[in-house]
């Protein structure tokens, strides 16, 4: 019995670690400098890869972020371009951090039968940051990041 | 003496139980008398527990956003597939054109004052499709695990846009139109339907009546319909 709970706990702090490393490998990616080598020693195998015209691909990752939610990292001609994940911040301390920093904030509305849903994003284009967040709950539900000094205009 | 205390403190306990109890709330902004009243009684064919804390109001005309209204072509350059019309009714169809919908940002199940001119089975089913979508944002997670599919953000024309990520799909869907989202609301939409059918006896007209019992004899005891029932809460 006590060798299944040690078991249980060994697997599950083996998990958690392994999500939390994870988190961390894909902040040492470098927008503008990161290769898809780089990605995939970094993060592992994708769980699922896209490409798109103009030799833009997508990899996704599960990094343990909830039951549905993948972190992004987008790569054009072969060098990261942005990558988002779910970061737990807050948006109040996302503005008191980067207070006086110039943003740009944009909304997105989306619509189906029986639903209305908005969403806010952020964008400090000199520190190359973005976060999407529910405007109701301040909620962050992506933290995206590029490179400094540019936008993500396509 | 000691009658008149038990007396008090039970209408205290009762009142303060009362208080805390989340029922829905229904604005009914300016609506006949009797029309509010009707939408209140049809609410309450749902059971409290599953319509809790829920708010309801009457707008004048529900506005299509403008971002929803540029839905039909989506930026990934796929045309979305409509659903076929055919075999439905006015008030399916009212339903489906978001004449009641929740309102993630203000919380409210919009209900678009002309749906009151309804019978009981087109108001019902209207709001059927609203309630299917406030429940969504709580049970998005679970849905999207039962489905293997798993969402994630992509940036285009200068906005993260959520997408829908399935495992062996070839290709990127946004995820507010995704199939996963059409599919609850429709399956939501019938299993809360089918609640009202249950607990209205004699409330409509005949008509309305085999309509309602026309889409509770739709069986939906396969796993994804029993899912839907799990997550919204219906018994």
């Amino acid at each position: 019995m006590k060798w299944v709970l040690f078991l249980t706990i060994t697997t599950l702090f083996i998990h958690t670690a392994k999500a939390a490393s994870h988190k961390n490998a894909i902040e040492g990616l470098r927008p503008g400098e990161s290769t898809t080598a780089e990605v995939k020693s970094l993060l592992g195998k994708p769980l699922q890869t896209f490409s798109e015209r103009g030799a833009h691909e997508y990899l996704f990752f599960d990094l343990g972020d909830g039951p549905s939610s993948l972190a992004t990292v987008s790569l054009k001609s072969g060098v990261v371009e942005y990558y988002n994940f779910l970061c737990e911040e807050k948006i109040s301390d996302v503005l008191k951090r980067y207070d006086g920093v110039a943003s740009q904030t944009k909304e997105i509305t989306s619509e189906v039968m029986g639903r209305k849903g908005k969403l806010k994003q952020l964008f400090f284009d000199s520190i190359g940051k973005g976060f999407v967040y529910e405007p109701h709950t301040k909620k962050i539900k992506a933290c995206m990041v590029y490179q400094k000094g540019k936008s993500l205009e396509e | 003496m000691k009658n008149v205390k038990i007396k008090i403190i039970l209408g205290l306990v009762l009142a303060i139980s009362t208080s805390h109890m989340a029922f829905a709330k229904v604005d009914c902004d300016g609506a006949e008398k009797a029309k509010c009243r009707r939408l209140k009684d049809i609410l309450s064919k749902w059971p409290s527990s599953e319509i809790e804390g829920l708010n309801f109001t009457i707008i004048e005309k529900i506005a299509k956003s403008k971002d929803a209204a540029n839905s039909d072509e989506n930026d990934f350059g796929t045309t979305l597939q409509k659903n076929s019309t055919a075999g439905k009714t006015t008030t399916d169809e009212a339903a489906e054109a978001g004449l009641c919908r929740y309102d993630e940002e203000s919380e409210v199940v919009e209900i678009d004052r002309q749906v009151l001119e309804f019978s009981d089975f087109g108001l019902s089913n209207c709001l059927s499709a609203g309630i299917a979508g406030a429940l969504y944002s709580k049970v998005e997670d679970k849905w999207l695990s039962k489905l293997e599919e798993n969402e994630a953000w992509v940036v285009r024309g200068g906005k993260a846009v959520k997408v829908s990520v399935g495992v062996g799909s070839k290709k990127l869907t946004k995820l507010e139109e995704s199939s996963a989202q059409m599919l609850w609301m429709s399956f939501a939409s019938r299993e809360f339907m089918k609640v009202f059918e249950k607990n209205s006896v004699g409330t409509d007209t005949q008509s309305s009546h085999s309509q309602a019992r026309s889409i509770a004899s739709v069986e939906s005891n396969d796993e994804l319909g029993q899912t839907v029932r799990e997550l919204a809460g219906l018994k």
